[in-house]
């Protein structure tokens, strides 16, 4: 019995283990404030401690020049550095502009397709965090004839 | 719930196509008194390693869609999508590359 209680201790333990490793490396568990920012900057500001970023062709930011549908704006990020570390979309117009952050790991190819929802015409930016930290970013404007942040 | 996948491998490259039935809820519909429900996290493993590592939010459209690829994958292996929402809710599925 005894044995076998030692053995349920050491699947518990690295049970534990393993959410915690899980949970400490992301930007979401450190940056909580980022996601519920209300402007693009201080989610910038809380999320890499800067919004200076440079623009220059290593975010790519793939966007329709209309949104007819605000609800559902087909978006493509991605970046040409190899060793980036994160990506995080910012939409402007949004009520919380963060609208999703993507760590990147080997073997991954940095580039994502996805749909967002868009309230109002305004900017999208996507900012691509290098390996030594630095932002760069991609912007891109978007007009949306029906907003689609209800739901 | 429920998650549907399109997974192929060309050469060693998989792409993964992904529709997660999820209402990515933000809770602002009607003054705000709707409850916010959205998934904040989701990850595709490959053999232990994670492939794709996602913190949408409810920015993200109502059963998102989601499109990735990686490398060094080969027809046969398995890949594990997982999510979770704000809710504590998760869900878990196995899919194999074609």
């Amino acid at each position: 019995m005894k044995r076998r209680n030692f053995l349920g201790l050491g699947f518990t333990t690295m049970a534990v283990t393993a959410l915690q490793t899980v949970g400490s490396a992301s930007i979401f568990s450190e940056h909580p404030k980022a996601f519920m920012a209300t402007t693009g900057d201080a989610a910038l500001e809380d999320a890499y401690g800067t919004t200076s970023a440079m623009k220059d062709d290593k975010a790519k930011l793939k966007l329709p020049d209309i949104a007819e549908n605000g609800g559902a704006v087909p978006v493509t990020v991605s970046t040409s550095l190899s060793n980036a570390k994160t990506m995080t979309l910012i939409i402007d117009g949004n009520p919380h502009p963060l609208a999703v952050t993507w760590e990147l790991s080997e073997g991954t190819i940095p580039k994502f397709s996805t749909r967002i929802k868009m309230r109002k015409t305004g900017n999208v930016r996507l900012i691509v965090e290098d390996a030594n930290g630095k932002l760069h970013v991609a912007t891109k404007q978007v007009k949306v004839t029906v907003g689609g942040c209800g739901g | 719930m429920g998650i549907k996948a399109i997974a192929k491998v060309k050469h060693d490259i998989a792409t993964v196509k992904l529709l997660v039935k999820h209402p990515m809820a933000s809770g602002k519909i009607g003054g705000g008194k709707g409850e916010a429900k959205y998934i904040n996290h989701l990850t595709v493993k490959h053999g232990g390693r994670v492939v794709y590592d996602m913190y949408p939010t409810s920015a993200v459209s109502k059963n998102p869609y989601i499109k990735f690829a990686f490398k060094g994958a080969k027809k046969g292996d398995t890949i594990t999508v997982w999510w979770q929402d704000n809710t504590g809710k998760s869900e878990k599925k196995d899919i194999k590359l074609k």
